[in-house]
């Protein structure tokens, strides 16, 4: 026993190793500048996390012709017109393309093609930004899309052009930075005054806050431009020296970049490139899917190796969902469970969990089962909701409360997470009805009886956890919102068949058949009472997930009822045979 | 004697079948259908409606037959508990001991939500900055006010959901009758009228609108003194009062959220709204308030999830709007004897359910015998 259980969790340990090692000794030119702070959409990120965001916006990848995103970030930065040749704006659409009298044939284009088109079309341009946004169809949306990520782009550019030399005075070539730090702009620049405004424009340009600039109670972040312009000069010192040491001196440049990284949150932000690098999500899946794979070979050919082997790939993609939990959690320095995507990791995370346990103690295949069919299941929908982009966001302020998310929202995911577990092992009930003896089906019976309460128990301390939080915040403990009356529902339904249960209205087959309802009312209460919220103007994405939830609320009822049905008449006729070869 | 003797065993047992499962699991199944009947509706009618309809009433009507809606049951279900606990409660059975906790823990958390639906007040305040006021909004009511327009005093006020429409209502020796009440309604310009419709109501008409989240309540009054010569129309959120003539006499009608006066009031003094940078995703709201309570005078802060609590009444952050003149905080007031019982009630049945589960648990994960 202690051997078997070793041998999984070496090969587990191996199996990590195994995929971490090339990235243990790897170190990009780059790493210090990837761990640069800087203020995008409410959360101060790495640059590294930063420059993946946007070259995803405009290339669709994660590195561009050999170049990884920081590169690219820092060669649009510092060497701006080697940046403008490269392909970089990605148009998929044929009738932007037409639309802009770009090549058809092609995919990329560079930023001097576009700019050219912008230029030949700008008449289009100013028509689609004055039109009603509700009448604009496909192509207008994308190339107006397109232009917002292009402007995006040039102001990203700009952010440093006032460390260009572009002044001439005399035989001397001097930059606006030069310009304003030796009060130039008196004597001989004064020519060159439309020249300066002309400059001043990129100021405009919003894209890249980087410069953080402390007053009493808060800190402001400014971009370059911004900076300059409020009389900052002294906190883009550093930037002209990686400006000037970026083409000539990558040692140098590097060593500047590591005087701008702030001591507190380093760790945080190495733990967020890391998880970034590294698609964890994709990892987990294919150890989930791998372990499910063994059991069905398993159930072919009952060899334990295969049975310990699945196991192993089972806790394998477990090591590494956790881990990704942790450490995003780490990262923002929350709970693990912020909003719905955090939801299914931690239920998904949840459910491997219990049936580990599960498996640990009955070794019997019906943890795997459940473990890998519903860590499957949820990593694949959770891909579904991972939003594009920076899938670490800010929360709302009323959710701002770290001890109520730990509570509240944990408890109600371990209880969903119990729920659907109880309600897979009613499914394997139903399915392996007649397969197993009366014996094996009383005690998982009770199994599943006792996971109920489980479920029951954190399900009901979660929805009253809810409530109380609810008191605290807004004064009320119960008022009927949908996702309050999602959670009660859940409740209720679980005390209602443990109740028939004890009453002896639902026993066995029947009893496991509404425990395997569950799932139905877990997905309705979890998702569909978003849907809800979502109102009456859901369109594409929210439609498909409605339509989604319906087909599965469907397909699960209907197969279920069809294998209760089958399996009871089964189940009666094998009686009948027993108690007649009994009386013989 | 014998009667009543026979009378009571009559009631006991009565009271025993509400404790029966077959109550327990119909009541429950129905609960279950009218949660999410009521959710689901809960778009088109509104949080309050459907909370009205389906939850608080003890009926509500579909298609015409009165079926029970979630009060009964609820209801019914804690006098089901009630029983239970009282008549077949065996308290010396151990391996029961969790599940008599539990009920217990759900029975107070029951007494709880009674006690908070008969006792406790709830409402709005809504103060611009610089402002104090000393009164609550209801969330539902809406009263119909006349003031006097010199000194600013209220000469009739009644709630517009009682308002009848054959009665006669008198302030001040004059005479009003209402020709038109509506909950809901929108603006019909009246094409060209005969005359005896004043004020606004010389422009538009009301037409009636079924109930929905956002409603607009108008009347429509005749002042009989002027021999139903002079018909008034008021609508709530009127951009410019409604001023009428009765008798010489100069008055304001309205129709606005009912009040309920507060022992101290609140004063503004600042409103602050944060955003994370470079999104409209709210940080923190603060007011800065100051409770003026005769000539006592205390500065609060009131944040979202840290409430102001003061003389049994809780200010909690809900919304704020803007307009040309400042910032305007909106808290929610709430006043609930219950507010306790949950805290506690959690606390039981989960340590009922813990003990259930532990006392029971290897009859629910044994291994291999039965």
């Amino acid at each position: 026993m202690i051997q078997k259980i070793s041998v999984s969790l070496l090969s587990t340990l191996l199996a990590t190793f195994i995929f971490f090692s090339p990235e243990l000794k790897a170190e990009s030119a780059l790493d210090d500048f990837s761990l640069i702070s800087v203020m995008h959409e409410g959360r101060v990120k790495p640059l590294g996390t930063f420059a993946q965001i946007k070259l995803n916006e405009l290339y669709g990848k994660k590195t561009i012709s050999g170049l990884s995103a920081t590169e690219w970030l820092a060669e649009v930065l510092f060497n701006p017109k080697q940046a403008y040749s490269r392909k970089i704006f990605r148009i998929i659409n044929n009738d932007v393309k037409a639309a802009l009298s770009l090549k058809a044939e092609e995919k990329y284009f560079t930023f001097i093609e576009i700019y050219t088109a912008f230029g030949q079309n700008q008449k289009l341009i100013s028509n689609l930004f004055s039109a009603d946004p509700a009448g604009l169809d496909l192509t207008s949306n994308q190339i107006k899309d397109l232009y917002n990520h292009f402007s995006d782009y040039m102001g990203l550019s700009r952010s440093f052009s006032f460390f260009s030399p572009e002044f001439k005075e005399g035989e001397k070539i001097f930059s606006y930075f030069d310009m304003l730090s030796q009060n130039k702009f008196s004597s001989g620049a004064r020519n060159n005054l439309s020249f300066k405004k002309f400059m001043e424009e990129d100021a405009q340009f919003d894209a890249f806050t980087v410069i953080q600039v402390l007053s009493k109670e808060d800190s402001v972040w400014l971009s370059p431009w911004k900076a300059l312009l409020l009389g900052h000069e002294q906190n883009l010192q550093v930037w002209e020296r990686m400006y000037q040491n970026y083409s000539g001196n990558p040692k140098a440049f590097n060593s500047e970049a590591a005087k701008l990284q702030q001591t507190a949150g380093l760790s945080q932000f190495k733990a967020e490139l890391f998880i970034r690098k590294h698609n964890f999500i994709y990892y987990a899946l294919s150890f989930y899917i791998l372990s499910f794979l063994l059991l069905s070979v398993y159930f072919l050919k009952p060899i334990t190796f295969i049975r310990s082997a699945s196991f192993t790939a089972m806790l394998t993609g477990g090591l590494f969902h956790l881990t990704l939990v942790i450490l995003r959690s780490f990262i923002l320095g929350r709970p693990p469970v912020t909003n719905l995507y955090e939801s299914i990791l931690f239920v998904g995370l949840t459910s491997v969990f219990f049936a580990s346990v599960f498996e640990w103690k009955r070794k019997n295949s019906l943890g795997l089962f459940i473990g890998s069919v519903l860590g499957t299941v949820l990593l694949f929908l959770s891909i579904g909701y991972e939003q594009t982009g920076d899938n670490l966001s800010m929360i709302v302020a009323v959710l701002d409360t770290n001890f109520w998310l730990a509570t509240h929202v944990v408890t109600i995911s371990i209880g969903y997470g119990c729920a659907l577990v109880a309600s897979l092992m009613a499914h394997y009930y139903l399915y392996r009805m007649n397969k197993e003896s009366t014996h094996t089906l009383a005690i998982l019976e009770k199994n599943i009886h006792g996971t109920v309460l489980f479920a029951l128990f954190f399900t009901v301390l979660g929805t009253i956890l809810g409530g109380i939080w609810a008191d605290q915040s807004w004064g009320r403990f119960w008022g009927w919102d949908p996702k309050e009356n999602g959670a009660l529902l859940i409740c209720l339904w679980l005390l209602w068949i443990t109740h028939a249960r004890l009453q002896g209205r639902f026993r066995k087959a029947s009893f496991a058949y509404f425990t395997a309802l569950t799932s139905i009312i877990v997905i309705m209460a979890w998702f569909g009472v978003n849907l809800l919220n979502v109102g009456l103007h859901t369109y594409g994405f929210s439609s498909d997930a409605a339509r989604g939830l319906f087909l599965f609320s469907g397909a699960e009822f209907f197969i279920l009822t069809l294998l209760y049905i089958a399996g009871k008449k089964k189940f009666l006729g094998s009686l009948s045979i027993e108690n007649n070869e009994e009386s013989l | 004697m014998p009667t009543g003797g026979k009378d009571m065993t009559n009631i006991m047992k009565k009271l025993k079948s509400l404790s029966s499962l077959n109550l327990f699991f119909w009541s429950v199944l129905w609960l279950m259908l009218i949660l999410t009947v009521g959710t689901i509706d809960q778009k088109n009618i509104g949080l309050f409606e459907s909370q009205e309809k389906y939850f608080s009433s003890l009926f509500f009507s579909f298609k015409g037959i009165p079926v029970p809606s979630g009060g009964i049951v609820i209801l019914v279900m804690s006098l089901g508990l009630l029983s239970q606990l009282i008549f077949k409660t065996n308290f010396k059975n151990k391996r029961s001991l969790g599940i008599t906790l539990t009920h217990l823990g759900a029975v107070l958390l029951l007494s709880g939500a009674f006690i908070t639906k008969f006792t406790a007040i709830e409402g709005s305040m809504v103060i611009p900055e610089g402002q104090t006021i000393s009164f609550m909004q209801d969330y539902k009511k809406i009263d119909f006010i006349l003031r006097d327009s010199a000194d600013g005093k209220t000469v009739l006020s009644i709630e517009q959901k009682k308002i009848l429409p054959e009665k006669n209502y008198s302030f001040n020796g004059s005479t009003i009758r209402f020709t038109q009440n509506l909950e809901n309604c929108e603006l019909v310009p009246r094409g060209g009228g005969d005359g005896k419709f004043k004020g606004m109501a010389a422009q538009f008409s009301f037409r009636k609108l079924p109930i929905s989240a956002e409603n607009t309540a108008c009347t429509e009054f005749a002042v009989i003194e002027e021999e139903n010569k002079a018909v008034y129309g008021i609508f709530q959120f009127m951009p410019k009062e409604q001023t009428l003539l009765i008798g010489g006499k100069k008055y304001i009608a309205e129709l606005r959220h009912h009040r309920i006066n507060l022992p101290f009031s609140l004063k503004l003094i600042d409103f602050e709204k944060k955003f994370h940078q470079g999104t409209m995703i709210s940080r923190s709201f603060k007011s800065e308030v100051l409770v003026i309570e005769g000539m006592r005078e205390t500065r609060h802060l009131i944040e979202m999830n840290s409430p102001l609590r003061y003389k049994g009444y809780t200010f909690y952050q809900s919304s704020f709007s803007e307009n040309a003149n400042g910032e305007i905080t909106e808290l929610s007031v709430v006043k609930n004897a219950g507010q306790i019982f949950p805290y506690i009630s959690s606390i039981i049945i989960c340590i009922g359910l813990l003990v259930h589960l532990l006392i029971n648990s290897k009859k629910f994960f044994k291994v291999s015998e039965l």
